[in-house]
């Protein structure tokens, strides 16, 4: 228990070094952050095609950059829900498509609830994080 | 820190199981735990970010100013309570895929996901302390 107390509160302190910065710094990490969540989310899929879990993992990270960036103001914020609505849109066909071509039928329902959880989830929390003034605009 | 604090807790004093059904092995003392410092963390986070309009600011409302910290506090546990919910949400994912962990990035932990499972129900929460009142 020790070790988990540890390595628990070694992460938290990290992650909150890592995160409690500027803008960039934010985004950079909270892209990163996200990739892993996603990537562990596909687990829920069994073994899925390894080409599906990056498709997957990449898509969901450009939207959630859409998303935070957007959330940031440096996007127009109108456009959120429609940018939205057409990545889960596409994911859907997607999906059709792949278990057409392969014969296999993932969960389609697992990966719309990763896209909508996670990354609005981590979008939101790159703009809660960041704020003007640390690293690296305060070196710059 | 909830999370860390729940475990903690959990192992030093759990006994009655909080949702045997989805996650048996937490308990309802080690969601107090969690709660508590959750409530913790949040005055603690008002003292030391740079709250200058980010967090809702309870010391700026002249008639909510002696009662700000345990205010902060209060705000704090009930998002620990949202947090147990994402706990519990993702364990249910978990359980009905018949996983143990999401990954094994963190020692003792599991995955990055098995830690950061509260936070996703928490932050819109967050999102609309900080931006939305």
């Amino acid at each position: 228990m020790l070790k988990r107390s540890i390595v628990g509160f070694a992460y938290a302190f990290a992650f909150t070094f890592m995160i409690v910065q500027s803008w960039p710094w934010v985004l950079a990490t909270v892209t990163i952050l996200h990739l892993v969540a996603q990537y562990e989310f596909c687990s829920l899929l069994g073994n899925p095609r390894r080409s599906t879990v990056a498709i997957h993992c990449l898509f969901s990270t450009v939207v959630m950059l859409f998303v935070a960036l957007a959330l940031h103001g440096e996007l127009e914020a109108r456009s959120i829900p429609a940018v939205f609505l057409c990545i889960v849109a596409a994911y859907a066909i997607y999906f059709v498509w792949q278990s057409e071509r392969h014969r296999e039928s993932y969960d389609r329902w697992v990966m719309l609830r990763g896209l909508v959880l996670l990354t609005l989830s981590y979008a939101m929390f790159a703009h809660v994080a960041a704020y003007d003034g640390a690293f690296p605009t305060c070196c710059c | 820190m909830a999370d860390t604090a729940a475990i903690v807790a959990g192992k030093l004093l759990g006994s009655v199981p909080l949702a045997p059904g989805v996650s048996p092995r937490k308990t309802v003392e080690g969601a107090l735990g969690g709660v508590l410092a959750a409530g913790t963390g949040w005055i603690m986070a008002w003292l030391i970010w740079p709250h200058d309009g980010a967090m809702v600011d309870f010391m700026a409302v002249n008639a909510l100013r002696p009662y700000a910290i345990p205010l902060l506090f209060v705000t704090g546990a009930l998002l620990g309570v949202v947090g147990i919910f994402g706990d519990l949400t993702f364990s249910l994912f978990k359980r009905k895929a018949g996983l143990k962990d999401y990954g094994k990035l963190m020692p003792g932990h599991g995955g990055w996901l098995d830690r950061f499972d509260s936070m996703v129900l928490v932050t819109p929460f967050i999102w609309l302390l900080t931006y939305g009142m």
